[in-house]
């Protein structure tokens, strides 16, 4: 009888250095060291499957990931886990590691997710923020960037603010309503000492969707355009892409949320 | 620090002198001071002067920082041609604009022209910082030390007590390499030092910070007294054996317990 065991994990990463998240030939990327990683540890070929894709230079405080293990592991997880660590390298950490439920899966279970933006607004760039944060420190409309994240607020098709990962013709993807269409629950900025925070909660984020979402905002926000053109951008999906996206040193996915049954 | 006789202290004629204030994190670099490969923090200074002056100037820092250690505020200074005719308030953001961004010029002045940032310095401050939880985060890998487990904090608390004061620091120092060990302990006073200053801080339940404030540090020594005093406050060594460290500088053998260069930061350098 073979008898499947699922594993969940949650990860924290300084995107730094790294290729982003998704596994690719010949390069540094979180998935694909995880899973040499657990591979070594275990002596078995492991595949994992993450709940974002996060881009080269984006950071994780609380990515989760999911794979199989065709046994039950003997050891005590909190020992694995520990042993995992020892393995990856510092700039990746698996914080916590879990029997999850044979269905859960930690893309398509994920109920929610939280991402957070950094915007330095010191005159000088810090130098231990450099690759943490977008270092804008010019003059900024505090109001209309608030106003630009209530606009963006509830159920809209982000087609114009995300991009093409190249999976589908633009045409397809433009054709694909429902697939381009995401709530967005949460988009709140937030002061902090010489930083600017927006922090967004929706359902799901499209490929780019967060970095043009804070690209396009302080693109307003610093009177390039007035507040309409951040609203064509929702309101008429059929023209063209925002031009602005921010960069992703600024980004961080915080926290990816699941229905308590999915636990 | 009294400058040796024939040490040339002012500017060469047709030269004016600017004082830098700097900021670096330390990871990338082989260390404050010039060396044969480019990798240093004032190799990468000198670059962007090269750019910025059009010509080769002589920079001077207020001491070295080892590789990977970190500065808040560096200071330096550099001979620039008399004739640049760049105002002073421009320099910053032209260096700046030269340098790569783990290196910041935070502030660029014109000092009494015989300032000199290494003999004219007073003292320095010294910070370290110590992660405490199981699990160190990829955001502070290279930013600190982590000492995970249980660490006797009174022990740490007198340590720095007994360590405010002048004392001789032989053990708790390395040598650079330039001189033997035996002539090096001949003469006490090069390596008796002063600390105004050892204050223990708990910024964040996470973070332990120690910082040390005194007239001058002699090499590896704030890592040596952190290292040392956390091997005590561990209960890896007894107290005793931190004392011995200090009340006969000339025994053997020196400490060996060096913390990591990843947590200590040059906070200030003092000048009167």
């Amino acid at each position: 009888m073979s008898e499947v065991t699922r594993y969940r994990l949650t990860l924290a990463y300084c995107g730094t250095g790294w290729q982003g998240w998704q596994r690719q030939p010949q390069a540094d990327t979180l998935q694909g060291s995880l899973e040499s990683a657990l591979s070594r540890l275990l002596k078995l070929p492991i595949q994992v499957q993450g709940a974002s894709r996060t881009d080269a230079g984006v950071h994780a405080l609380g990515q989760v990931a999911h794979f199989d293990v065709p046994l039950p592991l003997p050891h005590d997880l909190d020992q694995l886990r520990r042993g995992c660590n020892a393995i990856l390298p510092g700039s990746l950490r698996v914080l916590t590691w879990q029997v999850a439920t044979p269905d859960f899966d930690a893309c398509r279970s994920a109920s929610g997710k939280i991402y957070r933006y950094r915007i330095g607004r010191e005159r000088e760039l810090d130098p231990f923020l450099a690759d943490r944060l977008w270092h804008l420190p010019g003059p900024l409309d505090l109001h209309t960037l608030r106003a630009a994240a209530a606009l963006l607020v509830g159920t809209h098709n982000f087609v114009r603010l995300s991009a093409n990962r190249g999976d589908c013709s633009e045409q397809a993807r433009r054709l694909d309503i429902t697939g381009s269409t995401r709530t967005l629950h949460r988009a709140e900025v937030h002061e902090l000492a010489g930083e600017l925070e927006i922090l967004f909660e929706g359902d799901a984020f499209l490929y780019r969707m967060v970095r043009m979402m804070v690209g396009s905002m302080l693109h307003v926000a610093r009177g390039r355009d007035p507040l309409g053109w951040l609203q064509e951008l929702i309101s008429s999906p059929a023209g063209l892409q925002s031009h602005q996206t921010a960069p992703a040193a600024g980004l961080y996915l915080v926290q990816v949320n699941y229905p308590t049954s999915a636990v | 620090m009294t400058p040796p006789a024939h040490v040339q202290l002012g500017p060469r004629p047709g030269f004016r002198r600017l004082r830098l204030t700097l900021a670096y994190d330390g990871g990338p670099w082989r260390g404050w001071q010039t060396v044969s490969s480019g990798d240093a923090v004032q190799d990468r200074l000198n670059a962007a002067f090269l750019k910025v002056a059009g010509g080769p100037v002589k920079t001077q820092g207020s001491g070295r920082t080892d590789a990977g250690v970190h500065a808040l505020a560096q200071v330096a200074h550099a001979d620039v041609p008399a004739d640049t005719t760049l105002p002073l308030s421009a320099w910053r953001d032209a260096l700046n604009a030269c340098l790569p961004a783990s290196i910041r010029v935070l502030e660029v002045a014109e000092p009494h022209p015989h300032f000199h940032a290494r003999y004219d310095a007073i003292g320095k401050t010294y910070r370290y910082r110590i992660w405490r939880p199981r699990v160190m985060t990829p955001f502070e890998v290279g930013r600190a030390w982590q000492v995970y487990g249980p660490l006797d904090e009174s022990l740490l608390l007198q340590g720095a007590t007994h360590l405010h004061g002048t004392h001789n620091f032989a053990r708790l120092s390395a040598n650079r390499g330039g001189e033997r060990e035996a002539e090096i302990r001949q003469d006490p006073l090069s390596t008796t030092r002063t600390l105004r200053r050892v204050s223990i801080s708990k910024p964040s339940a996470e973070l332990l910070e120690i910082e040390f404030e005194g007239t001058g540090f002699l090499y590896k020594m704030v890592r040596l007294l952190v290292g040392s005093l956390v091997q005590v406050a561990r209960g890896k060594l007894s107290y005793r054996w931190f004392e011995d460290l200090l009340e006969r500088p000339h025994a053997t053998p020196k400490s060996h317990h060096a913390a990591p260069a990843d947590g200590l930061y040059l906070v200030e350098v003092h000048y009167e």
